[in-house]
């Protein structure tokens, strides 16, 4: 691994110059992007990483470059394992289409896909694996390496909780060695929750920098590109939330779901991260209290304000548990709340309007 | 009649001195559910509040007491084991309200006759007769309207909505926002179609997988009663979780824009915002 073109040219003398520098994002399509280049000498893996370094794929900046030896490859293959919702059951499905473009095979030649819906009690079982090994290689040898892979890979899912996991490509080299060249692994949030060991492994350079303090004060957060900032409880609504900004003629500026049981705190650290977006003119608070109590929400609200000031009008609905005493506590301190819905957007969304005009 | 709960419910709570399982379990007798044996092992001979008495498995709870329906509040790290242990011990309807992934846990439970509901769901509530798990029973109103969703507080604000224009509800069920899980959109049509005090159905949907086309295709072969639909996420951008483990778009599949066209083939009336429910309903009882 590499941060800086000098440690890549190194990387590469150590593995005698002919290497493969690859972008390492959390994002598919490396290779599309130009993410990944092969580089005959040290020098030259030296130019490909200056040039990955720092370039964007999918939004996320290149902070770091792996350096791995260059294969020779003949043939490319693509292994992956995914939880399927409709047959409830992991998936396995092989290609021996691999290479960079398995979306597209996916779309255009689905028959070059095979899949096999594995019963989660007994796992990937060795016939199984062997003929998915068949569907990639007509050489027993190569066939069973394959499947040998596959069926560990099956396990690493498993022991790690993983919802999707994929080899591509899985090679064979000239002399017929079956070689698993790169790999991704996706592991659900509600999952990591469950396994420290493995969250530690996080790499948060590699995450938009509101999103990662969102989700170290317990909030789901996620930048989008309009004006209005939404704050809600409840993913479900959070969603419908941004809808009707949009139905009104808005653009949501961001996704945030403050959760369930909420306090004051974390409202103001909502308020801290909404507020830091430059883009945003309106801020609206949409509470449907149920766990959820509206006076956590409005106590939050007037705690925020007395920690740092807000430069941009605030429309407050709340319903709900305690809504009568959010009321208060918000009026006592100056504000104004809405019960409805539907009111509330229309009014962030001319209040956005108005403020974009002034600004 | 209402669906999968009602007054014969017999409910068990797992997980009933836990922080979040005791707050509810109170709500839910304060409802009037009939909670009759809470279990956490180890408190086994304790009496929750005076009323309930503590078991450390579910099946002692289930032998002393004939509870047939658990809701599972115990953290996630125990979840699945929670579910396992109710099925063993013979429950029929088991709702799990914490998150996790059950894909170890669904074939098991098909091959004892278990419900799932959930997991991560917000459970169910047949208004006025029994409520089990955590939506707040003082939102909804009895009445004929069947409701479904994937989600949690849009479900309140749509339950809301309906309360407060007098159409009341036969059962409120939310299945969760999980990528796997125990009943789908499916199962509570069928089960709404077949009850005698519904008379519409309030299908509340998200981005993120095929469930909602699959239930469209159900709509259209399935069922008479008017169904009208809503999909939360219309402006979600592709491949980011929106919250819920299960609202991601991946590609191009999963988007509102597909749900809310599979729904209009079915028949099914598309509600734009939340608000449209009662207008839409309206139009079609």
């Amino acid at each position: 691994m590499a941060t800086t073109p000098a440690e890549a040219r190194a990387s590469a003398d150590r593995l005698g110059g002919k290497v493969v520098v690859k972008a390492q994002v959390h994002a598919g399509g490396r290779g599309k992007a130009g993410g990944v280049k092969l580089a005959q000498t040290a020098a030259e893996a030296e130019a490909h990483a200056k040039a990955i370094l720092g370039m964007t794929i999918k939004g996320l900046t290149v902070h770091k470059v792996l350096i791995a030896p260059a294969a020779e490859i003949a043939s490319e293959s693509y292994v992956g394992i995914i939880v399927d919702r409709a047959s409830q059951r992991p998936v396995v499905m092989v290609s021996p289409a691999g290479g960079i473009d398995i979306e597209a095979v996916a779309g255009q030649t689905p028959e070059k896909i095979h899949r096999l819906a594995i019963d989660p009690r007994y796992g990937l079982l060795p016939h199984q694996a062997l003929t998915l090994g068949f569907a990639l290689y007509e050489d027993v040898k190569q066939a069973r390496a394959a499947a040998d892979i596959m069926q560990k890979l099956y396990v690493a899912v498993y022991a790690v909780g993983a919802s999707l996991a994929e080899i591509n490509p899985l090679v064979t080299t000239p002399d017929g060695t079956v070689q698993a060249l790169d790999a991704k692994i996706a592991i659900d949030d509600n999952e990591l929750e469950r396994r420290p060991d493995i969250a530690a492994l996080r790499d948060p350079t590699a995450e938009a920098p509101e999103e990662v303090a969102a989700r170290e004060a317990g909030l789901t957060f996620i930048k989008l590109d309009g004006t209005v900032g939404c704050c809600v409880n409840g993913a479900g609504l959070a969603m419908a939330t941004m809808d009707l900004v949009k139905y009104y003629g808005g653009e949501p500026a961001n996704f945030l779901d403050i959760g369930g049981s909420s306090n004051p705190q974390k409202v103001v650290d909502a308020l801290r991260i909404i507020t830091a977006d430059p883009s945003v003119r309106s801020i609206l608070f949409n509470i449907f209290g149920g766990i959820t109590r509206c006076d956590d929400v409005a106590n939050g609200i007037v705690q925020a304000t007395q920690q740092f000031p807000l430069t941009v009008p605030l429309v407050i609905r709340l319903t709900g548990t305690n809504e009568a005493l959010a009321i208060h506590i918000l009026t006592q301190a100056g504000f104004s709340a809405l019960t409805d819905m539907d009111e509330a957007v229309k009014q962030a969304v001319a209040k956005a309007r108005a403020e974009g005009r002034a600004a | 009649m209402s669906v999968f709960v009602d007054q014969e419910t017999r409910l068990l709570v797992q997980g009933i001195t836990g922080r979040d399982g005791s707050f509810h379990t109170r709500q839910m007798i304060g409802y009037g559910t009939k909670v009759v044996a809470g279990v956490t092992p180890g408190k086994g001979g304790q009496v929750f509040d005076g009323v309930v008495p503590v078991f450390d498995t579910v099946a002692d709870a289930v032998r002393e007491t004939r509870a047939n329906a658990s809701v599972i509040y115990v953290p996630a790290a125990v979840a699945a084991s929670a579910i396992f242990e109710a099925a063993d011990a013979g429950i029929a309807l088991i709702v799990c309200i914490t998150e996790g992934i059950v894909t170890r846990v669904l074939p098991y439970l098909h091959e004892h006759g278990a419900r799932l509901v959930g997991p991560n769901c917000p459970g169910l509530i047949s208004p006025s007769k029994s409520k089990v798990g955590i939506i707040p029973g003082n939102i909804c109103r009895p009445g004929r309207i069947g409701v479904v969703s994937r989600s949690g507080t849009l479900t309140y604000e749509i339950v809301h909505q309906l309360s407060t224009h007098g159409l009341g509800q036969s059962t409120c069920i939310g299945i969760g926002g999980d990528p796997l899980i125990g009943t789908s959109f499916i199962h509570c049509l069928s089960a709404f179609q077949a009850d005698s005090e519904t008379d519409a159905v309030v299908m509340i949907g998200e981005i993120g997988g095929t469930d909602e086309q699959q239930a469209a295709e159900f709509v259209q072969t399935g069922m008479t009663k008017p169904v009208v639909g809503f999909i939360a996420g219309q402006t979600a951008p592709p491949g980011r979780r929106m919250g819920h483990a299960g609202a991601i778009i991946s590609g191009s599949s999963g988007t509102a824009a597909e749900k809310m066209a599979a729904f209009s083939r079915a028949g099914i009336s598309v509600m734009k915002r939340p608000a449209d429910v009662v207008p839409l309903l309206q139009e079609r009882l």
